[in-house]
């Protein structure tokens, strides 16, 4: 358990064509398969975007491959991996 | 111009002239028009005989993926096994669905199914066609999606109100669709890093046993003739995955055949005994190296992908390379040539030992045991029967083992099988497909009668549509590998491997309008084989002992390696899984 690290992944769902939700269902199919466990998500209207942050702990290996896989979803635009301090990570889990 | 019309007219713009399907009341409005456009509906028997078509047609034609027509509810949900193969095996098609008018939508109408939902895991793609003006870019978007980077089954979804609501015409450019539409698509693979590749040419110059296992992915990347130069530099031997048995021609003097669970003993012992595993557009399956810790332990490896999320997944390279494996294996060949002056004389040592290797285990493997024709014999005469370039297919079984084992591929493209998912029932529709897309040669369906019994039905469209392919049917009455598994690795208690009552298969071809025989001699199946290689429709019911085990085989769980190899079924007491 020690290598379970918590990250933020944030990417932008391309919505013009149809709002967004199927990217983001989509998304959210790569995520469940995904080695890790899921904390929470937040997803905020940008117009042609939705912008989404996602919140999960996993060893650092397999974030990276869940990123990776969430970028081969085709309405995916962007993806940015962010690794949260340890402190934080457990007080806004505990939080939560 | 009626939605209908321009769906048709988009599929003909884009090449995509032949579709494989049902109609029902949601696409019927499709179907209406089809008479006026040069598409031509191949009308199967059940849609996932559709996809597997499509699937199939895709493998054959590479940058034209096949067609799969479907009407709404039952008709969409019974594609999913065939697009699930197809995303497993990433093979390009396009499956078009009918759906519920626009107002009953969500309201659990009447052969209602999500099915965009239901295949956002198992395809590269879904959509649902949101307004009529959009069908004309969901076509482009998807027929861009299914071939390009790594290629996958792509879902577009078009409600039945829609098909005769008239639109304009509209047909973007590729630049207009990926700006857009699909803005976040990337048609074409990253560009290998040179000095991941460097370092790979320096791995591969310094080994002593290096080695090339070679995926699907170098038939999707038409990188066939690198890995062939790659090997014939470094004097080293090909291995392929299943997949990759497809890709590289089997009487190549370096190439050894296909490893893993079910792999030619020479092959196992070259992957498992090398020093640099350079491995080209293979996903490292759990089938082809068994333990992936045990199997990475000892080595350096090399991986080239056109997926990044393929690279570490199952195991860590020491050089992860992501890029087109044609693009790649041409740069690393010149660094190896003309950066490094690299240029090895002699094969590897590790040939030899693979080789005898192998003669020892063949001796112990191709001892007559069981009653009637050998299976080993049986696809020798089918090799040497069927032309070169004759295209094989299979279902999932026993006789797909055998036929991995025992079928060498000359021809790169011609041997179609269910690897990913392991579909039984796919070898039949598939060879239909493929006959759809090479009408020329000649095709063969090496199936066994489980899987067969599965998609059988389409019998017919072959008469139908005089897409006359021969079936071979491995007859033993039994789900073979099931019963070698109870048999090996459950106490032999055999529960549900029996296929009592199983038809008459001669008289299943006949009662559609098709000949079948029963071969007993070895002389009858040639010439059996003789008919299907000359266009012939023909099922072939070759009864097999079932008591012949498929082996060597190496028991799940268990490190592909030579100490593994079950040889004879006695080496497998004890082993739990």
């Amino acid at each position: 358990m020690s290598e379970m690290e918590t990250y933020v992944i944030r990417f932008s769902i391309y919505a013009a064509v149809d709002g967004g939700l199927d990217g983001l269902a989509r998304a959210i199919h790569v995520v469940r398969k995904a080695p890790v466990q899921f904390h929470d998500m937040a997803v905020i209207d940008s117009g042609e975007t939705k912008e989404v942050s996602l919140r999960i702990s996993g060893r650092k290996k397999d974030v990276e491959w869940l990123s990776k896989k969430l970028e081969k979803v085709v309405e995916v635009l962007e993806v940015k991996l962010q690794k949260i301090p340890t402190e934080i990570a457990v007080s806004s889990v505990q939080r939560a | 111009m009626l939605v209908s019309d321009a769906l048709l007219t988009a599929l003909e713009k884009e090449g995509l002239k032949i579709a494989f399907g049902i109609p029902g009341s949601a696409n019927l409005g499709l179907y209406e028009k089809i008479p006026d456009h040069d598409v031509e509906v191949i009308l199967m028997r059940h849609e996932q005989g559709a996809a597997h078509a499509a699937d199939a047609f895709g493998r054959v034609k590479r940058k034209v993926p096949g067609v799969a027509f479907a009407t709404s509810g039952p008709g969409a949900t019974n594609l999913v096994t065939g697009l699930a193969n197809a995303y497993m095996d990433s093979a390009p098609m396009i499956a078009i669905t009918g759906q519920v008018p626009t107002v009953v939508m969500g309201r659990d109408a009447f052969q209602e199914t999500d099915v965009v939902g239901v295949t956002m895991p198992i395809t590269k793609h879904s959509m649902l066609v949101r307004k009529p003006e959009h069908v004309t870019w969901a076509i482009r978007a998807a027929k861009m999606i299914a071939v390009t980077n790594r290629p996958g089954p792509v879902l577009v979804d078009v409600p039945r109100d829609f098909w005769r609501v008239d639109i304009e015409f509209n047909w973007p450019s590729d630049e207009e669709l990926l700006k857009e539409w699909i803005p976040g698509y990337r048609p074409d693979p990253p560009k290998p890093n040179p000095d991941a590749l460097m370092k790979a040419a320096k791995l591969l110059v310094e080994a002593e046993n290096p080695i090339i296992l070679a995926g699907g992915g170098v038939w999707w990347s038409f990188a066939t003739e690198e890995v062939l130069r790659l090997a014939e530099i470094l004097m080293a031997p090909i291995v392929t995955t299943l997949m990759g048995k497809n890709a590289v021609p089997a009487d190549h003097p370096l190439v050894l055949g296909n490893a893993g669970m079910h792999g030619r003993p020479e092959a196992n012992y070259a992957l498992y005994n090398a020093d640099v595993v350079l491995a080209v557009g293979t996903r490292f399956s759990d089938r082809t190296v068994g333990n992936f810790e045990e199997f990475r332990r000892g080595k350096k490896i090399i991986h080239i992908d056109v997926d990044k999320s393929e690279i570490g997944k199952n195991i860590d390279p020491d050089v992860g390379i992501v890029g087109d494996a044609k693009e790649a294996l041409k740069i690393l060949i010149n660094y190896i040539v003309d950066g490094l002056k690299f240029k090895r004389n002699e094969e590897v040592p590790l040939i030899r030992k693979a080789r005898e290797f192998g003669q020892h285990a063949w001796e112990l493997l191709l001892k007559e045991r069981g009653r009637g024709m050998k299976p080993w014999k049986v696809l020798k005469i089918v090799r040497e029967e069927m032309p070169r370039d004759a295209i094989v297919t299979t279902g999932v079984g026993g006789h797909q083992m055998w036929a991995a084992l025992h079928y060498p591929v000359y021809t790169p493209g011609t041997y179609l099988t269910s690897g990913g998912l392991g579909t039984m029932g796919y070898g039949f529709p598939a060879a239909i497909g493929a006959k759809a897309a090479a009408r020329d040669k000649p095709v063969l369906d090496i199936d066994g009668d489980g899987s067969f019994l599965m998609t059988s039905q389409n019998l017919a469209t072959v008469k139908q549509y005089g897409l006359n392919v021969g079936v071979l049917v491995f007859d033993n009455g039994s789900l073979q590998l099931i019963r070698q598994w109870q048999d090996l690795f459950f106490s032999q208690r055999r529960v549900g491997e029996n296929l009592a009552y199983l038809p008459d298969f001669v008289k299943l071809a006949e009662s559609f309008g098709i000949e079948g025989v029963r071969p007993e001699s070895y002389d009858e199946m040639r010439k059996a084989i003789r008919r299907v290689a000359q266009g012939e429709a023909l099922v072939i019911d070759y009864i097999v002992d079932p008591d012949i085990m498929v082996l060597p085989m190496v028991a799940p769980g268990k490190v592909i390696s030579p100490e593994n190899l079950i040889l004879t079924p006695e080496q497998a007491a004890g082993i739990t899984v």
